[in-house]
């Protein structure tokens, strides 16, 4: 909200610098995001009338002007070069010897031979506008000679406070004054004098929801002046506040929704058929409101209405049939309360964000609606004239919010604020702020809010008020004791290990958005569906993902796109397979692109392929000790290469995956390959077994290595299992060593080369023991995998 | 047989041994003089023919000989020995100054890392970390926050709804509620995670990351926030920061302020970066509101308690100077490599 200073020492009188009183509302809660001079320093800029307006003998561009600066003054001449200088216009006039924004002293001079006594001022030039075309051209009734920056009342601030939703009396100049008035202990005064309007003549009202609108005043004004204007300080104080000039009439409603807070709305009575009513909209009625659009109404909205039809959406906008418009000559002013709830999100759901809704939004003074009444009225009748002719009030006091009353506990109050408050101090504090303190012990006060403060419900509503008014400085600084035991969160605890185990291994972590294109989503999972967004940024951010790898290629393709091809990247972050709890897991994923190694001397260059990162998983699993109960798997996956993918398990249940991207993907995705991804359960990591010590043979190992030829299909894993099963506890390691094809081996056939490792822990092994083991294996793999013996 | 052939002989010997550079030739050298028919041996030979006084001082002359060309020799032998390892391994020597064959070493995301440092910081004093679905419902992320269907703030939390009516938190605040109904008092958690609002333009991306704090005890005032909180944003940014709460609203929490750090940039004398205010905003706190304590029976006139949040991802770009927030999850590596 835009705040004049002019027009808030009309109602409290501060006598303190315009940035002390900023940073004060700031430490208030309102908080003051900016506070501008309306103009910059100039001096000796008068109103000044143009006589009259010669060509330039010696320039065509250039005009000789007279300009007269008051009747007992000697007329000026002026050149200038303004398209619009023409005689009987208004203007201003820089004096010789004024100080022009920049800073440009103005000195009289000839231009192109002819003397000139002064310059006249575009807005642009002054320092008031960004933007002028021209000199600036002023009313017809300007005070010629005046003292420009006193005419524009140009010497104030205008500061742009921002509210928080809870503060809706403070949506008005008034409330900031009350604000400041209580803080400094200065009387809050009142502009004009309260004169209310007493008239016989009845408007007949109607309310038929009186629990959204228990008050609705209506008056009933007459032959308005059509030729009226909104004079000059009021033009200025609306514009400064970021309102538009209109019609005297709106100009005026909208003077006192600024000055009082009270959204005030005008139709023209003409077209008003019968009485006023207060309803809910019927379905499938529309109205055509002020900005041209027809609204469909839904039946949650409040009308204003007359006999026959919708008049406005109560509260947010008025009807264009109603409008107050030139050719206006009676109109009915509305005052009236629309509770918050009845108001609240109708705005947003058409889309009209009103000033008017703004505040009925966010609550405004339930006992407001008179004297915002008057207010206009005598606004109206000084301005455009008129007479009242009827006026009607429509009220139902048990929908009207009351005061209530609130007991605040000196004890809670300290408790709180670690403060050390006697009842007396509080009671002081509060008659500042118009809270009346009706009961007061040495346990605590009763209180009695003012009818705009809504917002002070409970007692620790009053608590703020306290810490407000007191200063949030002046709590003291305090450690909360510990009187619980420190946590290990083992999630936590495992969560950064394993990103700083990754990145140990090369990968740079990412953070990518949770929501993703389709399109990807589709090639990735194409038979999961995704959680849809109903109002997505973009469509490209338009489904939760269900697997990390979108997000990853995505910025796989953002590097690449920026010569950046050889990337290992990884994420941790939530997958969603669906919208409960249970079905957001946390999975970790990588993709690693390129080179095996990042390219050096010392290491030929060589493409990445799935065993690498198959090894870099073994790795991370093997740091937390979960290796051993992991298994991979051959499995498709849609995004994966059918012969390159395995199922990752974790004690037999699946847990992730790892493999080489699709190469149909990987042509698709326009991606520079080899591509390997994976993505695991972090829950994976989170419970490592605490496994005992196991002691150790002291007799010596015994290494024999076999090499076998299979066929091509049979798994390496296969064959160890044999092995693992066949032979005694003797066996302490198995380790393939070679893995080899050849025309020699044959085809579809490999040879695998693997060495045993035998040791007993009860003595050394004899040679007999070991062969007897070997020849045990041997014979196994020849009855399962009619496996070859290689000598 | 006469001295002077024995001297001559031992000269001549000596010299050879000293002058060779060879190890095979002092192998020669060796043989020629102590070998079975070297000259040495020879005149060994030779003094069985002399008579026993002779034999007796001639021999012990040559013995004397014998034994300076063997330690000649000796000497010479370790010397070429030793010359020939040192000529060995200068030829094996390396450019230490190559780099090592490596994999290369990733980094952690800014914002990970300041994740780090905070919940280390709160677990340090005691406080649980907790975790919370993104996929939120209304309860949760509004009603129970004291923010019913017609709040105004609820308006001005752009949220994304999903097409069934479930929405994405906006705020971590939605782990208190879910923490409180699992935990018995007294509590003091935090709640790192991802938020979303539907914003985005230079100063918002539509997904971010907050932090939630909770503390809930019988005697926890506001004095204990601004104290923890003070101590946290020195820990942070490693410095002793000034600091100013400020009167604000939110919903869950009453007295509410908002939280201003001295300029981190230019120590509070006005920048680009506090818009020349010297002030940074870095958080939101208050005490809990009754009405968030009724949501889950909590007796609000024994216990009480505060709660903060705060937008990592600034507290991020502060900390390690980052001035354009888009940045942050684009992750071009260019910028992922710099932490």
């Amino acid at each position: 909200m835009k705040v004049s200073e002019q027009w808030l020492r009309s109602f409290v009188n501060f006598d303190k610098p315009m940035t002390e009183i900023a940073e004060q509302l700031t430490m208030l809660g309102l908080e003051v995001e900016s506070c501008t001079k309306v103009a910059p320093e100039f001096n000796q800029v008068v109103v000044a009338e143009i006589l009259s307006a010669k060509q330039h003998p010696n320039a065509d561009r250039l005009k000789l002007c007279t300009v007269s600066i008051g009747s007992n003054q000697e007329s000026l001449q002026i050149v200038c070069g303004a398209a619009n200088a023409r005689p009987g216009l208004k203007t201003v006039l820089a004096l010789e010897g004024a100080v022009l924004p920049g800073p440009i002293t103005i000195k009289k001079g000839k231009i192109r031979g002819e003397e000139s006594f002064g310059m006249m001022c575009s807005a642009k030039e002054l320092g008031i506008a960004d933007e002028a075309n021209g000199i600036m051209e002023l009313p017809d009734n300007a005070p010629v000679g005046e003292d420009f920056r006193k005419y524009w009342n140009l010497d104030e601030s205008i500061m742009e406070i921002g509210l928080t939703p809870n503060r809706g009396d403070c949506l008005s100049i008034r409330g900031i004054a009350r604000e400041l008035a209580a803080i400094y202990h200065l009387p809050l005064m009142n502009p004009w004098i309260f004169k209310p309007v007493t008239i016989d003549q009845k408007l007949k009202i109607t309310i038929n929801a009186p629990e959204a609108c228990p008050r609705y005043i209506g008056r009933r004004i007459n032959d308005i002046n059509l030729y009226a204007k909104t004079p000059l300080w009021m033009q200025l104080r609306l514009e400064r506040s970021g309102l538009r000039c209109l019609h005297p009439i709106v100009d005026i409603t909208n003077y006192v929704m600024l000055e009082l807070g009270q959204p005030l709305h005008a139709f023209d009575a003409d077209m008003v058929v019968g009485n006023i009513q207060v309803r809910y909209a019927e379905k499938g009625e529309t109205v055509q409101i002020l900005n041209q659009d027809t609204v469909k109404l839904e039946p949650n909205t409040l009308l204003i209405a007359d006999d026959e039809k919708p008049l406005a959406i109560a509260g947010i906008m008025g009807g264009l049939d109603s409008a107050v418009t030139d050719k206006t000559n009676h109109i009915i002013l509305e005052s009236a309360y629309f509770n918050m709830a009845s108001i609240a999100g109708r705005a947003r759901q058409y889309g009209l964000n009103t000033d008017s809704a703004y505040r009925f939004e966010r609550g405004i003074d339930p006992q407001l609606q008179y004297e915002a009444l008057e207010r206009a009225t005598q606004l109206i009748l000084e301005i455009a004239g008129g007479t009242v002719v009827a006026s009607g009030e429509a009220l139902d006091e048990t929908y009207l919010p009351s005061t209530q009353k609130v007991y605040l506990e000196i004890n809670k109050l300290n408790r709180y604020l670690a403060s050390s408050f006697k009842t007396e101090e509080v009671s002081a504090l509060f008659q500042a702020l118009n809270i009346k303190c009706q009961t007061q012990d040495s346990d605590g006060v009763e209180l009695i809010p003012p009818s705009y403060r809504h917002d002070l419900k409970l007692d620790v509503d009053l608590i703020e008020e306290v810490a407000r008014f007191r200063g949030y400085e002046a709590i003291p600084f305090h450690l909360p004791r510990l009187n619980t035991l420190p946590i290990e969160n083992q999630r936590k605890i495992y969560s950064d290990s394993i990103r700083q185990n990754l990145a140990s291994l090369g990968y740079f972590e990412v953070i990518t958005y949770s929501f993703i294109n389709p399109e990807i989503h589709k090639q990735v999972h194409p038979d999961t569906p995704a959680q849809i967004l109903k109002n997505p940024i973009s469509q490209e951010l338009s489904v939760m993902r269900t697997s990390l790898w979108p997000g990853l290629i995505q910025t796989a393709l953002y590097n690449q796109n920026r010569q950046q091809n050889d990337l290992k990247l990884f994420e941790v972050g939530k997958v969603f397979w669906g919208e409960d709890e249970n079905s957001q897991i946390s999975m970790l994923g990588g993709i690693a692109i390129d080179s095996a190694y990042p390219e050096q001397w010392g290491i030929k260059k060589r493409a990445l392929d799935f065993y690498d990162i198959k090894g870099d998983l073994e790795s991370l699993f093997a740091i937390y000790g979960i290796l051993p109960a992991i298994t991979f798997e051959s499995a498709m996956h849609p995004a994966l290469h059918p012969g390159q993918s395995a199922r990752i398990l974790y004690e037999g249940r699946p847990m992730g995956w790892l493999g080489i991207l699709h190469p149909s993907l990987l042509k698709s995705l326009d991606l520079i390959g080899p591509v390997a991804l994976f993505e695991i359960e972090k829950n994976v990591f989170s419970k490592p077994p605490l496994s005992p010590f196991k002691h150790f043979s002291k007799f010596p190992r015994n290494r024999r290595d076999l090499a076998i030829v299979i066929d091509e299909e049979i798994t390496s894993k296969a064959v160890i299992d044999v092995i693992k099963h066949v032979t005694s506890e003797n066996l302490i390691d198995v380790l393939v060593f070679d893995v080899y094809r050849s025309p020699q081996v044959g085809k579809n056939k490999k040879s695998i080369a693997i060495s045993l490792t035998l040791q007993s822990m009860s003595g050394t092994l004899q040679d007999e023991t070991i062969q007897k083991e070997i020849e045990t294996v041997v014979s196994a793999l020849q009855n399962q995998f009619n496996a070859e013996l290689r000598e | 047989m006469n001295d002077q052939i024995l001297q001559t002989l031992q000269l001549e010997a000596l010299t050879l041994i000293k002058n060779c550079d060879q190890l095979t030739e002092l192998e020669n050298l060796r043989v020629r003089y102590l070998g079975k028919q070297g000259s040495l041996t020879e005149q060994l030979k030779a003094l069985a023919s002399l008579p026993p006084d002779e034999k007796r001082i001639i021999g012990q002359k040559v013995n004397l000989i014998k034994e300076a060309v063997q330690t000649a020799l000796q000497q010479k032998k370790l010397q070429l020995e030793q010359e020939l390892l040192d000529k060995e391994l200068r030829q094996q020597s390396i450019d230490v100054t190559l780099p090592g064959r490596r994999q290369q070493i990733g980094t952690l995301h800014p914002v990970s890392q300041a994740f780090i440092r905070i919940e280390s910081f709160f677990q340090s004093l005691g406080f649980d970390v907790a975790d919370g679905p993104e996929i939120e419902n209304e309860f949760y992320n509004f009603d129970a926050l004291n923010m019913d269907e017609t709040h105004p703030a609820r308006a001005m939390h752009d949220t994304f709804y999903t097409v069934t009516g479930k929405l994405l938190r906006t705020h971590t605040s939605t782990v208190q509620i879910r923490y409180l109904q699992n935990h018995s008092l007294p509590v003091r958690m935090i709640a790192p995670g991802r938020v979303y609002r539907c914003d985005s333009d230079v100063t918002h991306t539509p997904m971010f990351h907050q932090i939630e704090g909770l503390v809930i005890d019988e005697n926890t005032s506001f004095a204990d926030l601004k104290g923890l909180l003070q101590l946290f944003m020195n820990h942070f940014f490693q410095k002793d920061l000034r600091m100013r709460f400020r009167p604000s609203y939110f919903p869950f929490t009453e007295p509410s302020a908002e939280v201003d750090i001295e300029c981190v940039q230019c120590h509070g004398l006005g920048c680009r970066i506090c818009k020349h205010t010297g002030w940074l905003e870095v958080l939101g706190c208050g005490m809990v509101h009754p009405h968030v304590l009724e949501q889950v029976n909590i007796d609000s006139s024994r216990y009480q308690g505060f709660a903060f949040g705060m937008g990592v991802d600034r507290l991020t770009m502060l900390r390690y100077q980052i001035d354009d927030l888009r940045m942050m999850f684009e992750n071009d590596l260019r910028f992922l490599t710099q932490f």
